[in-house]
């Protein structure tokens, strides 16, 4: 055993590139795992740090039941004169009740708005000694006053006495700075926010003598359990209930844990694709040595190496390697993490993460290792037990190659995992399992069908190589035909290597048509069911969507026709219908079918602001609804409500399933939800845009969050925004493309390592050094754009599958982005020359007598 | 004294080739002037160690001296650049390794025609012709090395040599890897090649009847030039190496 170790690790010193490669191409995928998880890792500790800071000292919290599960504002109010009955429980030392709203806060006409979250409203609470705010200047605020956020302040230059403009569902109101304030020490969190006096918070708000919650201080030697147990029956009545400060942070680290888990699941997704493509190049790498090593081993085997030992030998070579790519792995998982935080913010417009201390906790340390190890070895298997099969003869013969009969066999198992990864997409395109059950099968489906491509595309590599490299024998007839002729001499090897690279590409290419596709699908949606010639939308992400008196003053425009408010949508506002929560959309009967045509196929658009309700064709049939049909419908405000079905239409691409009237919308949810996340409108007859520009430029200017935009600028800058998240996504996919052009330097190392004689004859026969780098390089071309045409056709059909898997209401047209797609084959060319220039480097220094007695 | 120097193929002066090992240093070309007519078969013999590859590398351009000079036809090579030296090995210079000679990927016709096709210059096909069908090649053209015996293989390098008309050839052991029949056959092509085309060859071999083919045999000893046959025998060669050996 320690015999074999020394021989292994003697292996190992003597081809140190080939090792730094290897362990390279592994060190990525492991950093990319660990970096996910130490991202992860310190947001978790910033929200959690936060969430103690909320707990602080004991309380309790009263509050309503949640109507609507998941739905904090589906939570019942509590009524002003509970405060006095709170205050007169046993135990209950203070009692103040809070409201929270979203303003829109301008100074000198700039809006004061942090970019990351939504600005906030409180009603200070002065006096109680359970508030985290705390007062760093001035005073608290009286009537017609407002307190501002100490780094709000500071980045718009606000000070005490200054005047800032509030805006919420009402008239824009000035407020005088009273003070400035300071959530907790450091403010954390980097919301901006205000607070009022309770009284003008109520009104500005929309609560009527109520709060949204209550923060109960508990007396000393009283325990929060037994202030909780007696305050419960006059609460049960109110549908209110009690809760200790710790399960309100508990909640709230759970919200983020939530959130943080989907996002950390979303990077270990894409860094497992990084580590399939490094297995990939690990066991070409690891055949192509073997390979070379016949000889050597064979000559082991004949001193008396059993064959055992030989593989043993192989697979140590895998571990070490292994343990070596995991631990810089994981250490470069820090720099990783760190690059993402910067590519996120960067992504999000400036939306940063909270700061923190970037964390490796023991789970990562284990993930790092196992990850690291089990994808070597797995990758060095096959391999090693081919290893065990060399015989000692193999010494003493020039010639002796391993078995590649099995190229047959090789082929139908690549078609048996193609059928299966068919099947599997097939079922994911087809179940109705849900979009998990469908992700999975796709996911699992997709990487069978890489397999299989993997496996299978050595049959074309030879044909292809050759068609590939025409251009360049034809521009050098030696060197060029050279670098084909190499490309298409090893159908095994370049196959492997193209479709190492195929992995990331037909994943980019996938991302790619179906951004395609939804750029696509918008672009229909505006000429056929979305006529508006005006759009607005939100100017950054403020995640609170307008006034609805913005939809209001639009209609007052002369030369505007209509304009539309849309409230509610997908994943903001629920209802329930026969026990299952629906995502609602809520607007006005004027603007159907003028501006939004949802093509109805039953019924008519008239009736809806009369408790109607208009039914996608989808849930109408689930639930066999049709017109004139009444249905139960539960609202987080005003209960349960019976709604007409008025009308059945077939597109859900604009606002979903579910549309109801603003009135019944304003009466069932809570007023924080009254507000229009979009805007269309349309103009006059004989009116064109140049003619409002002074009256749409006043509008602009008094809701500055608002961007009114028109046709063609809206359908620019949505196409922007689905052009960005494909950079992202392509980003973090690009990482499994810069493993695989590794490989493509790492195959070529040993390429031509393994033809050292043949590179020597060439050099003796008068190839000059510049000829021998243009013929690796162009074999280099040759390869990656084998890959790069793999990955597109690939990538063409699972983006097919992909759009036709998706929900009709995100993408119905298919589209391919054949600029895009000749920019990667530009791309993979380029890459393929930056990837060939240390073997060319090699290859063309060689000693060229060396190199001819080279055995 | 023009005249005189144009009908040398090639020739070296004073040629020193001195590997330095450490404290001790190797001699492996010490002092060899040795001139190469055009047109003569001639043979470099001496034993392992006595500096014959390293000459013919030398007058080749493969490998460098450490001092002295090597011309071919009138160019000073020691004088060249990397890339000078590629160009004159490739239109001026023929070779034949001992073996692996060929370029496995392209096919004999391709691997023939390789230095021109590097020059990106055309083969002139007549004389092609004639070479291919000299050492009996018609029906191999579009064979991989592979699919071609030892002494096929042998064959297509020789006409590789031939086919770019160069002013000297350079044969490095060239039957060593065949059986004395396919030997014979491949030292009778080059040979003919020298009286009839007026081929310049040198060869470096250790074997006799290999020698016997050659117009001239040059015996080397420990970097010098110890004796000279013309015309020479199998068994004058073979009595030669017994006297020198003694």
């Amino acid at each position: 055993m320690t015999e074999v170790l020394k021989l292994t690790l003697a292996s190992l010193a003597a081809r140190k590139i080939r090792l730094a490669l290897t362990t390279f191409a592994v060190v990525l995928g492991v950093a990319f795992v660990s970096g996910s998880f130490i991202l992860a890792d310190s947001l978790r500790g910033t929200f959690d740090e936060i969430a103690q800071e909320i707990a602080g000292p004991g309380w309790v919290q009263v509050r309503g039941v949640e109507t609507i599960d998941g739905d904090e504002f589906s939570r019942p109010l509590v009524p002003e004169e509970l405060i006095d009955e709170l205050l007169k429980t046993n135990g209950v030392d203070s009692a103040v009740g809070n409201i929270q709203g979203f303003p829109r806060l301008s100074f000198n006409g700039e809006l004061i708005d942090s970019g990351r979250a939504p600005t906030l409203a409180f009603n200070s609470t002065p006096g109680s000694e359970l508030t985290a705010f705390i007062t760093l200047e001035g005073v608290q605020p009286g009537p017609g006053e407002a307190m501002l956020d100490v780094d709000s302040a500071s980045r718009y230059g606000v000070s005490v006495g200054d005047k800032i403009t509030v805006r919420s569902q009402s008239e824009p109101e000035q407020f005088v700075v009273s003070g400035i304030t300071s959530w907790g020490e450091d403010n954390g969190g980097g919301a901006v926010f205000v607070l009022f006096d309770t009284a003008t918070t109520q009104r500005l708000f929309g609560y009527d003598k109520t709060f949204m919650s209550a923060t109960v201080g508990i007396s000393a030697g009283f325990a929060a359990e037994s202030v909780i147990a007696d305050l419960t029956p006059l609460l049960n009545e109110l549908e209110l209930e009690a809760v200790t400060s710790e399960t309100v942070a508990t909640e709230f680290s759970s919200e983020f844990d939530q959130f943080i888990t989907i996002f950390q699941n979303a990077l270990l997704a894409f860094a497992a694709i990084s580590l399939i493509v490094s297995a990939f190049i690990i066991n070409n790498t690891f055949s192509i040595v073997l390979g070379q090593r016949i000889k050597e081993l064979g000559l082991l085997r004949s001193l008396g190496a059993t064959g055992k030992q030989v593989q043993t030998s192989v697979i140590l070579e895998g571990l070490i390697i292994g343990l070596i790519a995991s631990l810089v792995g994981l250490f470069s998982g820090v720099g990783i993490a760190a690059l993402l935080k910067i590519l996120i913010a960067q992504a999000g417009d400036g939306a940063g993460l909270p700061d923190g201390p970037l964390v490796i906790a023991g789970r990562t340390w284990i993930a790092a290792f196992v990850v690291g190890l089990v994808v070597t070895l797995a990758a060095c298997l096959s391999p090693a037990r081919k290893a065990a099969t060399i015989p000692p003869i193999a010494a003493l013969r020039d010639n002796f190659s391993l078995s590649s009969k099995k190229t047959n066999r090789r082929s139908i198992f690549g078609g048996l995992i193609g059928l299966a990864g068919v099947l599997l997409i097939v079922r994911g395109v087809t179940s109705n399992s849900g979009a998990k059950g469908q992700l999975y099968a796709l996911s699992l489906g997709a990487l069978l069908t890489f397999l299989s491509i993997a496996l299978l595309s050595q049959l074309v590599a030879s044909p292809m190589a050759k068609f590939l490299g025409w251009p360049f024998a034809q521009l050098a007839p030696a060197s060029g035909v050279l670098a084909r002729e190499n490309a298409a001499r090893n159908p095994r090897r370049t196959s492997s290597t193209a479709s190492a690279l195929m992995i990331g590409l037909a994943l980019v290419a996938m991302v790619l048509v179906v951004g395609t596709s939804f750029k696509k699908t918008f672009s229909a949606a505006l000429d056929t069911s979305l006529k508006a010639d005006y759009f607005v939308d939100l100017e950054q992400r403020s995640f609170i969507g307008f006034s609805p008196k913005l939809a209001q003053d639009l209609q007052n425009i002369e030369g505007i026709e209509t304009a539309v408010g849309f409230r509610g949508g997908e994943g903001s506002a629920r209802i329930r219908v026969n026990n299952a929560a629906k995502d609602v959309t809520a607007t006005e009967e004027a603007g159907l079918g003028l501006i939004v045509d949802l093509s109805l196929s039953e019924g008519s658009y008239s009736g809806l602001n009369e408790a109607g309700v208009l039914v996608h064709r989808d849930p109408a049939t689930d639930l066999d609804l049709s017109i004139g049909d009444s249905i139960t419908a539960i609202f987080p405000v005003s209960g349960s409500q019976t709604l007409t079905v008025v009308g059945i239409y077939e597109d859900g691409g604009i606002l979903g399933n579910w549309v109801i009237g603003t009135n019944t919308f304003e009466s069932g949810f809570d007023s924080a939800l009254q507000f229009d996340n979009f805007v269309a409108a349309k103009l006059s007859k004989g009116f064109n845009a140049e003619d409002l520009e002074q009256q749409i430029g006043t509008i602009a200017a008094a809701y500055p969050e608002a961007l009114i935009q028109t046709k063609s600028e809206f359908q620019k800058t949505t196409e922007n925004r689905i052009d960005q998240l494909l950079v992202a996504v392509n980003a973090l996919v690009g990482f499994a493309v810069v493993i695989a052009m590794l490989g493509i330097v790492n195959t070529l190392v040993l390429s031509v390592f393994e033809r050292t004689r043949e590179i020597g004859l060439l050099r003796a026969v008068g190839m000059t050094r510049r000829q021998t780098r243009r013929m690796i390089r162009w074999e280099a071309i040759i390869v990656s754009v084998f890959g790069g045409v793999l990955g597109i056709s690939l990538g063409v059909v699972l983006g097919f599958v992909a759009v036709q898997a998706m929900p009709d209401s995100f993408v119905t047209d298919f589209g391919v982005p054949y600029g895009n797609f000749f920019s990667i084959l530009i791309l993979c060319t380029l890459g393929g020359a930056i990837a060939a220039i240390i073997p060319a480097r090699r290859a063309a220094k060689l000693n060229i007598l060396d190199a001819i007695g080279h055995v | 004294m023009e005249t005189i120097l144009t009908d040398l193929a090639a020739r070296t002066v004073m040629a020193k080739k001195i590997y330095s090992a450490g404290d001790s240093e190797v001699r492996a070309l010490d002092g060899v002037s040795l001139d190469i007519k055009r047109g003569e078969f001639t043979a470099i013999m001496g034993p392992s160690g006595s500096g014959k590859s390293t000459l013919m590398h030398c007058l080749a351009g493969l490998d460098q001296l450490t001092s002295g000079n090597v011309y071919i036809g009138e160019t000073d090579i020691s004088k060249l650049n990397e890339r000078n030296l590629t160009l004159l090995r490739r239109e001026r210079v023929g070779f034949i390794f001992q073996a692996y000679n060929l370029v496995p990927t392209l096919n004999a016709k391709e691997n023939i025609v390789l230095p021109q096709r590097l020059g990106g210059t055309t083969t002139d096909q007549e004389w092609l012709s004639q070479v291919i069908a000299a050492v009996g090649l018609e029906d191999r053209l579009s064979h991989r090395p592979n699919e071609l015996s030892g002494g096929q293989q042998q064959r297509v390098a020789v006409a590789r040599a031939l086919a770019g008309r160069p002013e000297i050839i350079f044969a490095d052991e060239p039957t060593g890897n065949l059986d004395s029949r396919t030997g014979a056959e491949i030292l009778e092509f080059m040979k003919s090649a020298v009286t009839s085309f007026g081929q310049t060859i040198v060869m470096v071999t250790h074997d006799p009847v290999a020698a016997s083919y050659s117009d001239r045999v040059v015996f080397l000893a420990d970097g010098k030039i110890v004796s000279e046959l013309q015309n020479p025998t199998a068994e004058n060669v073979l009595d030669l190496m017994k006297q020198l050996g003694d």
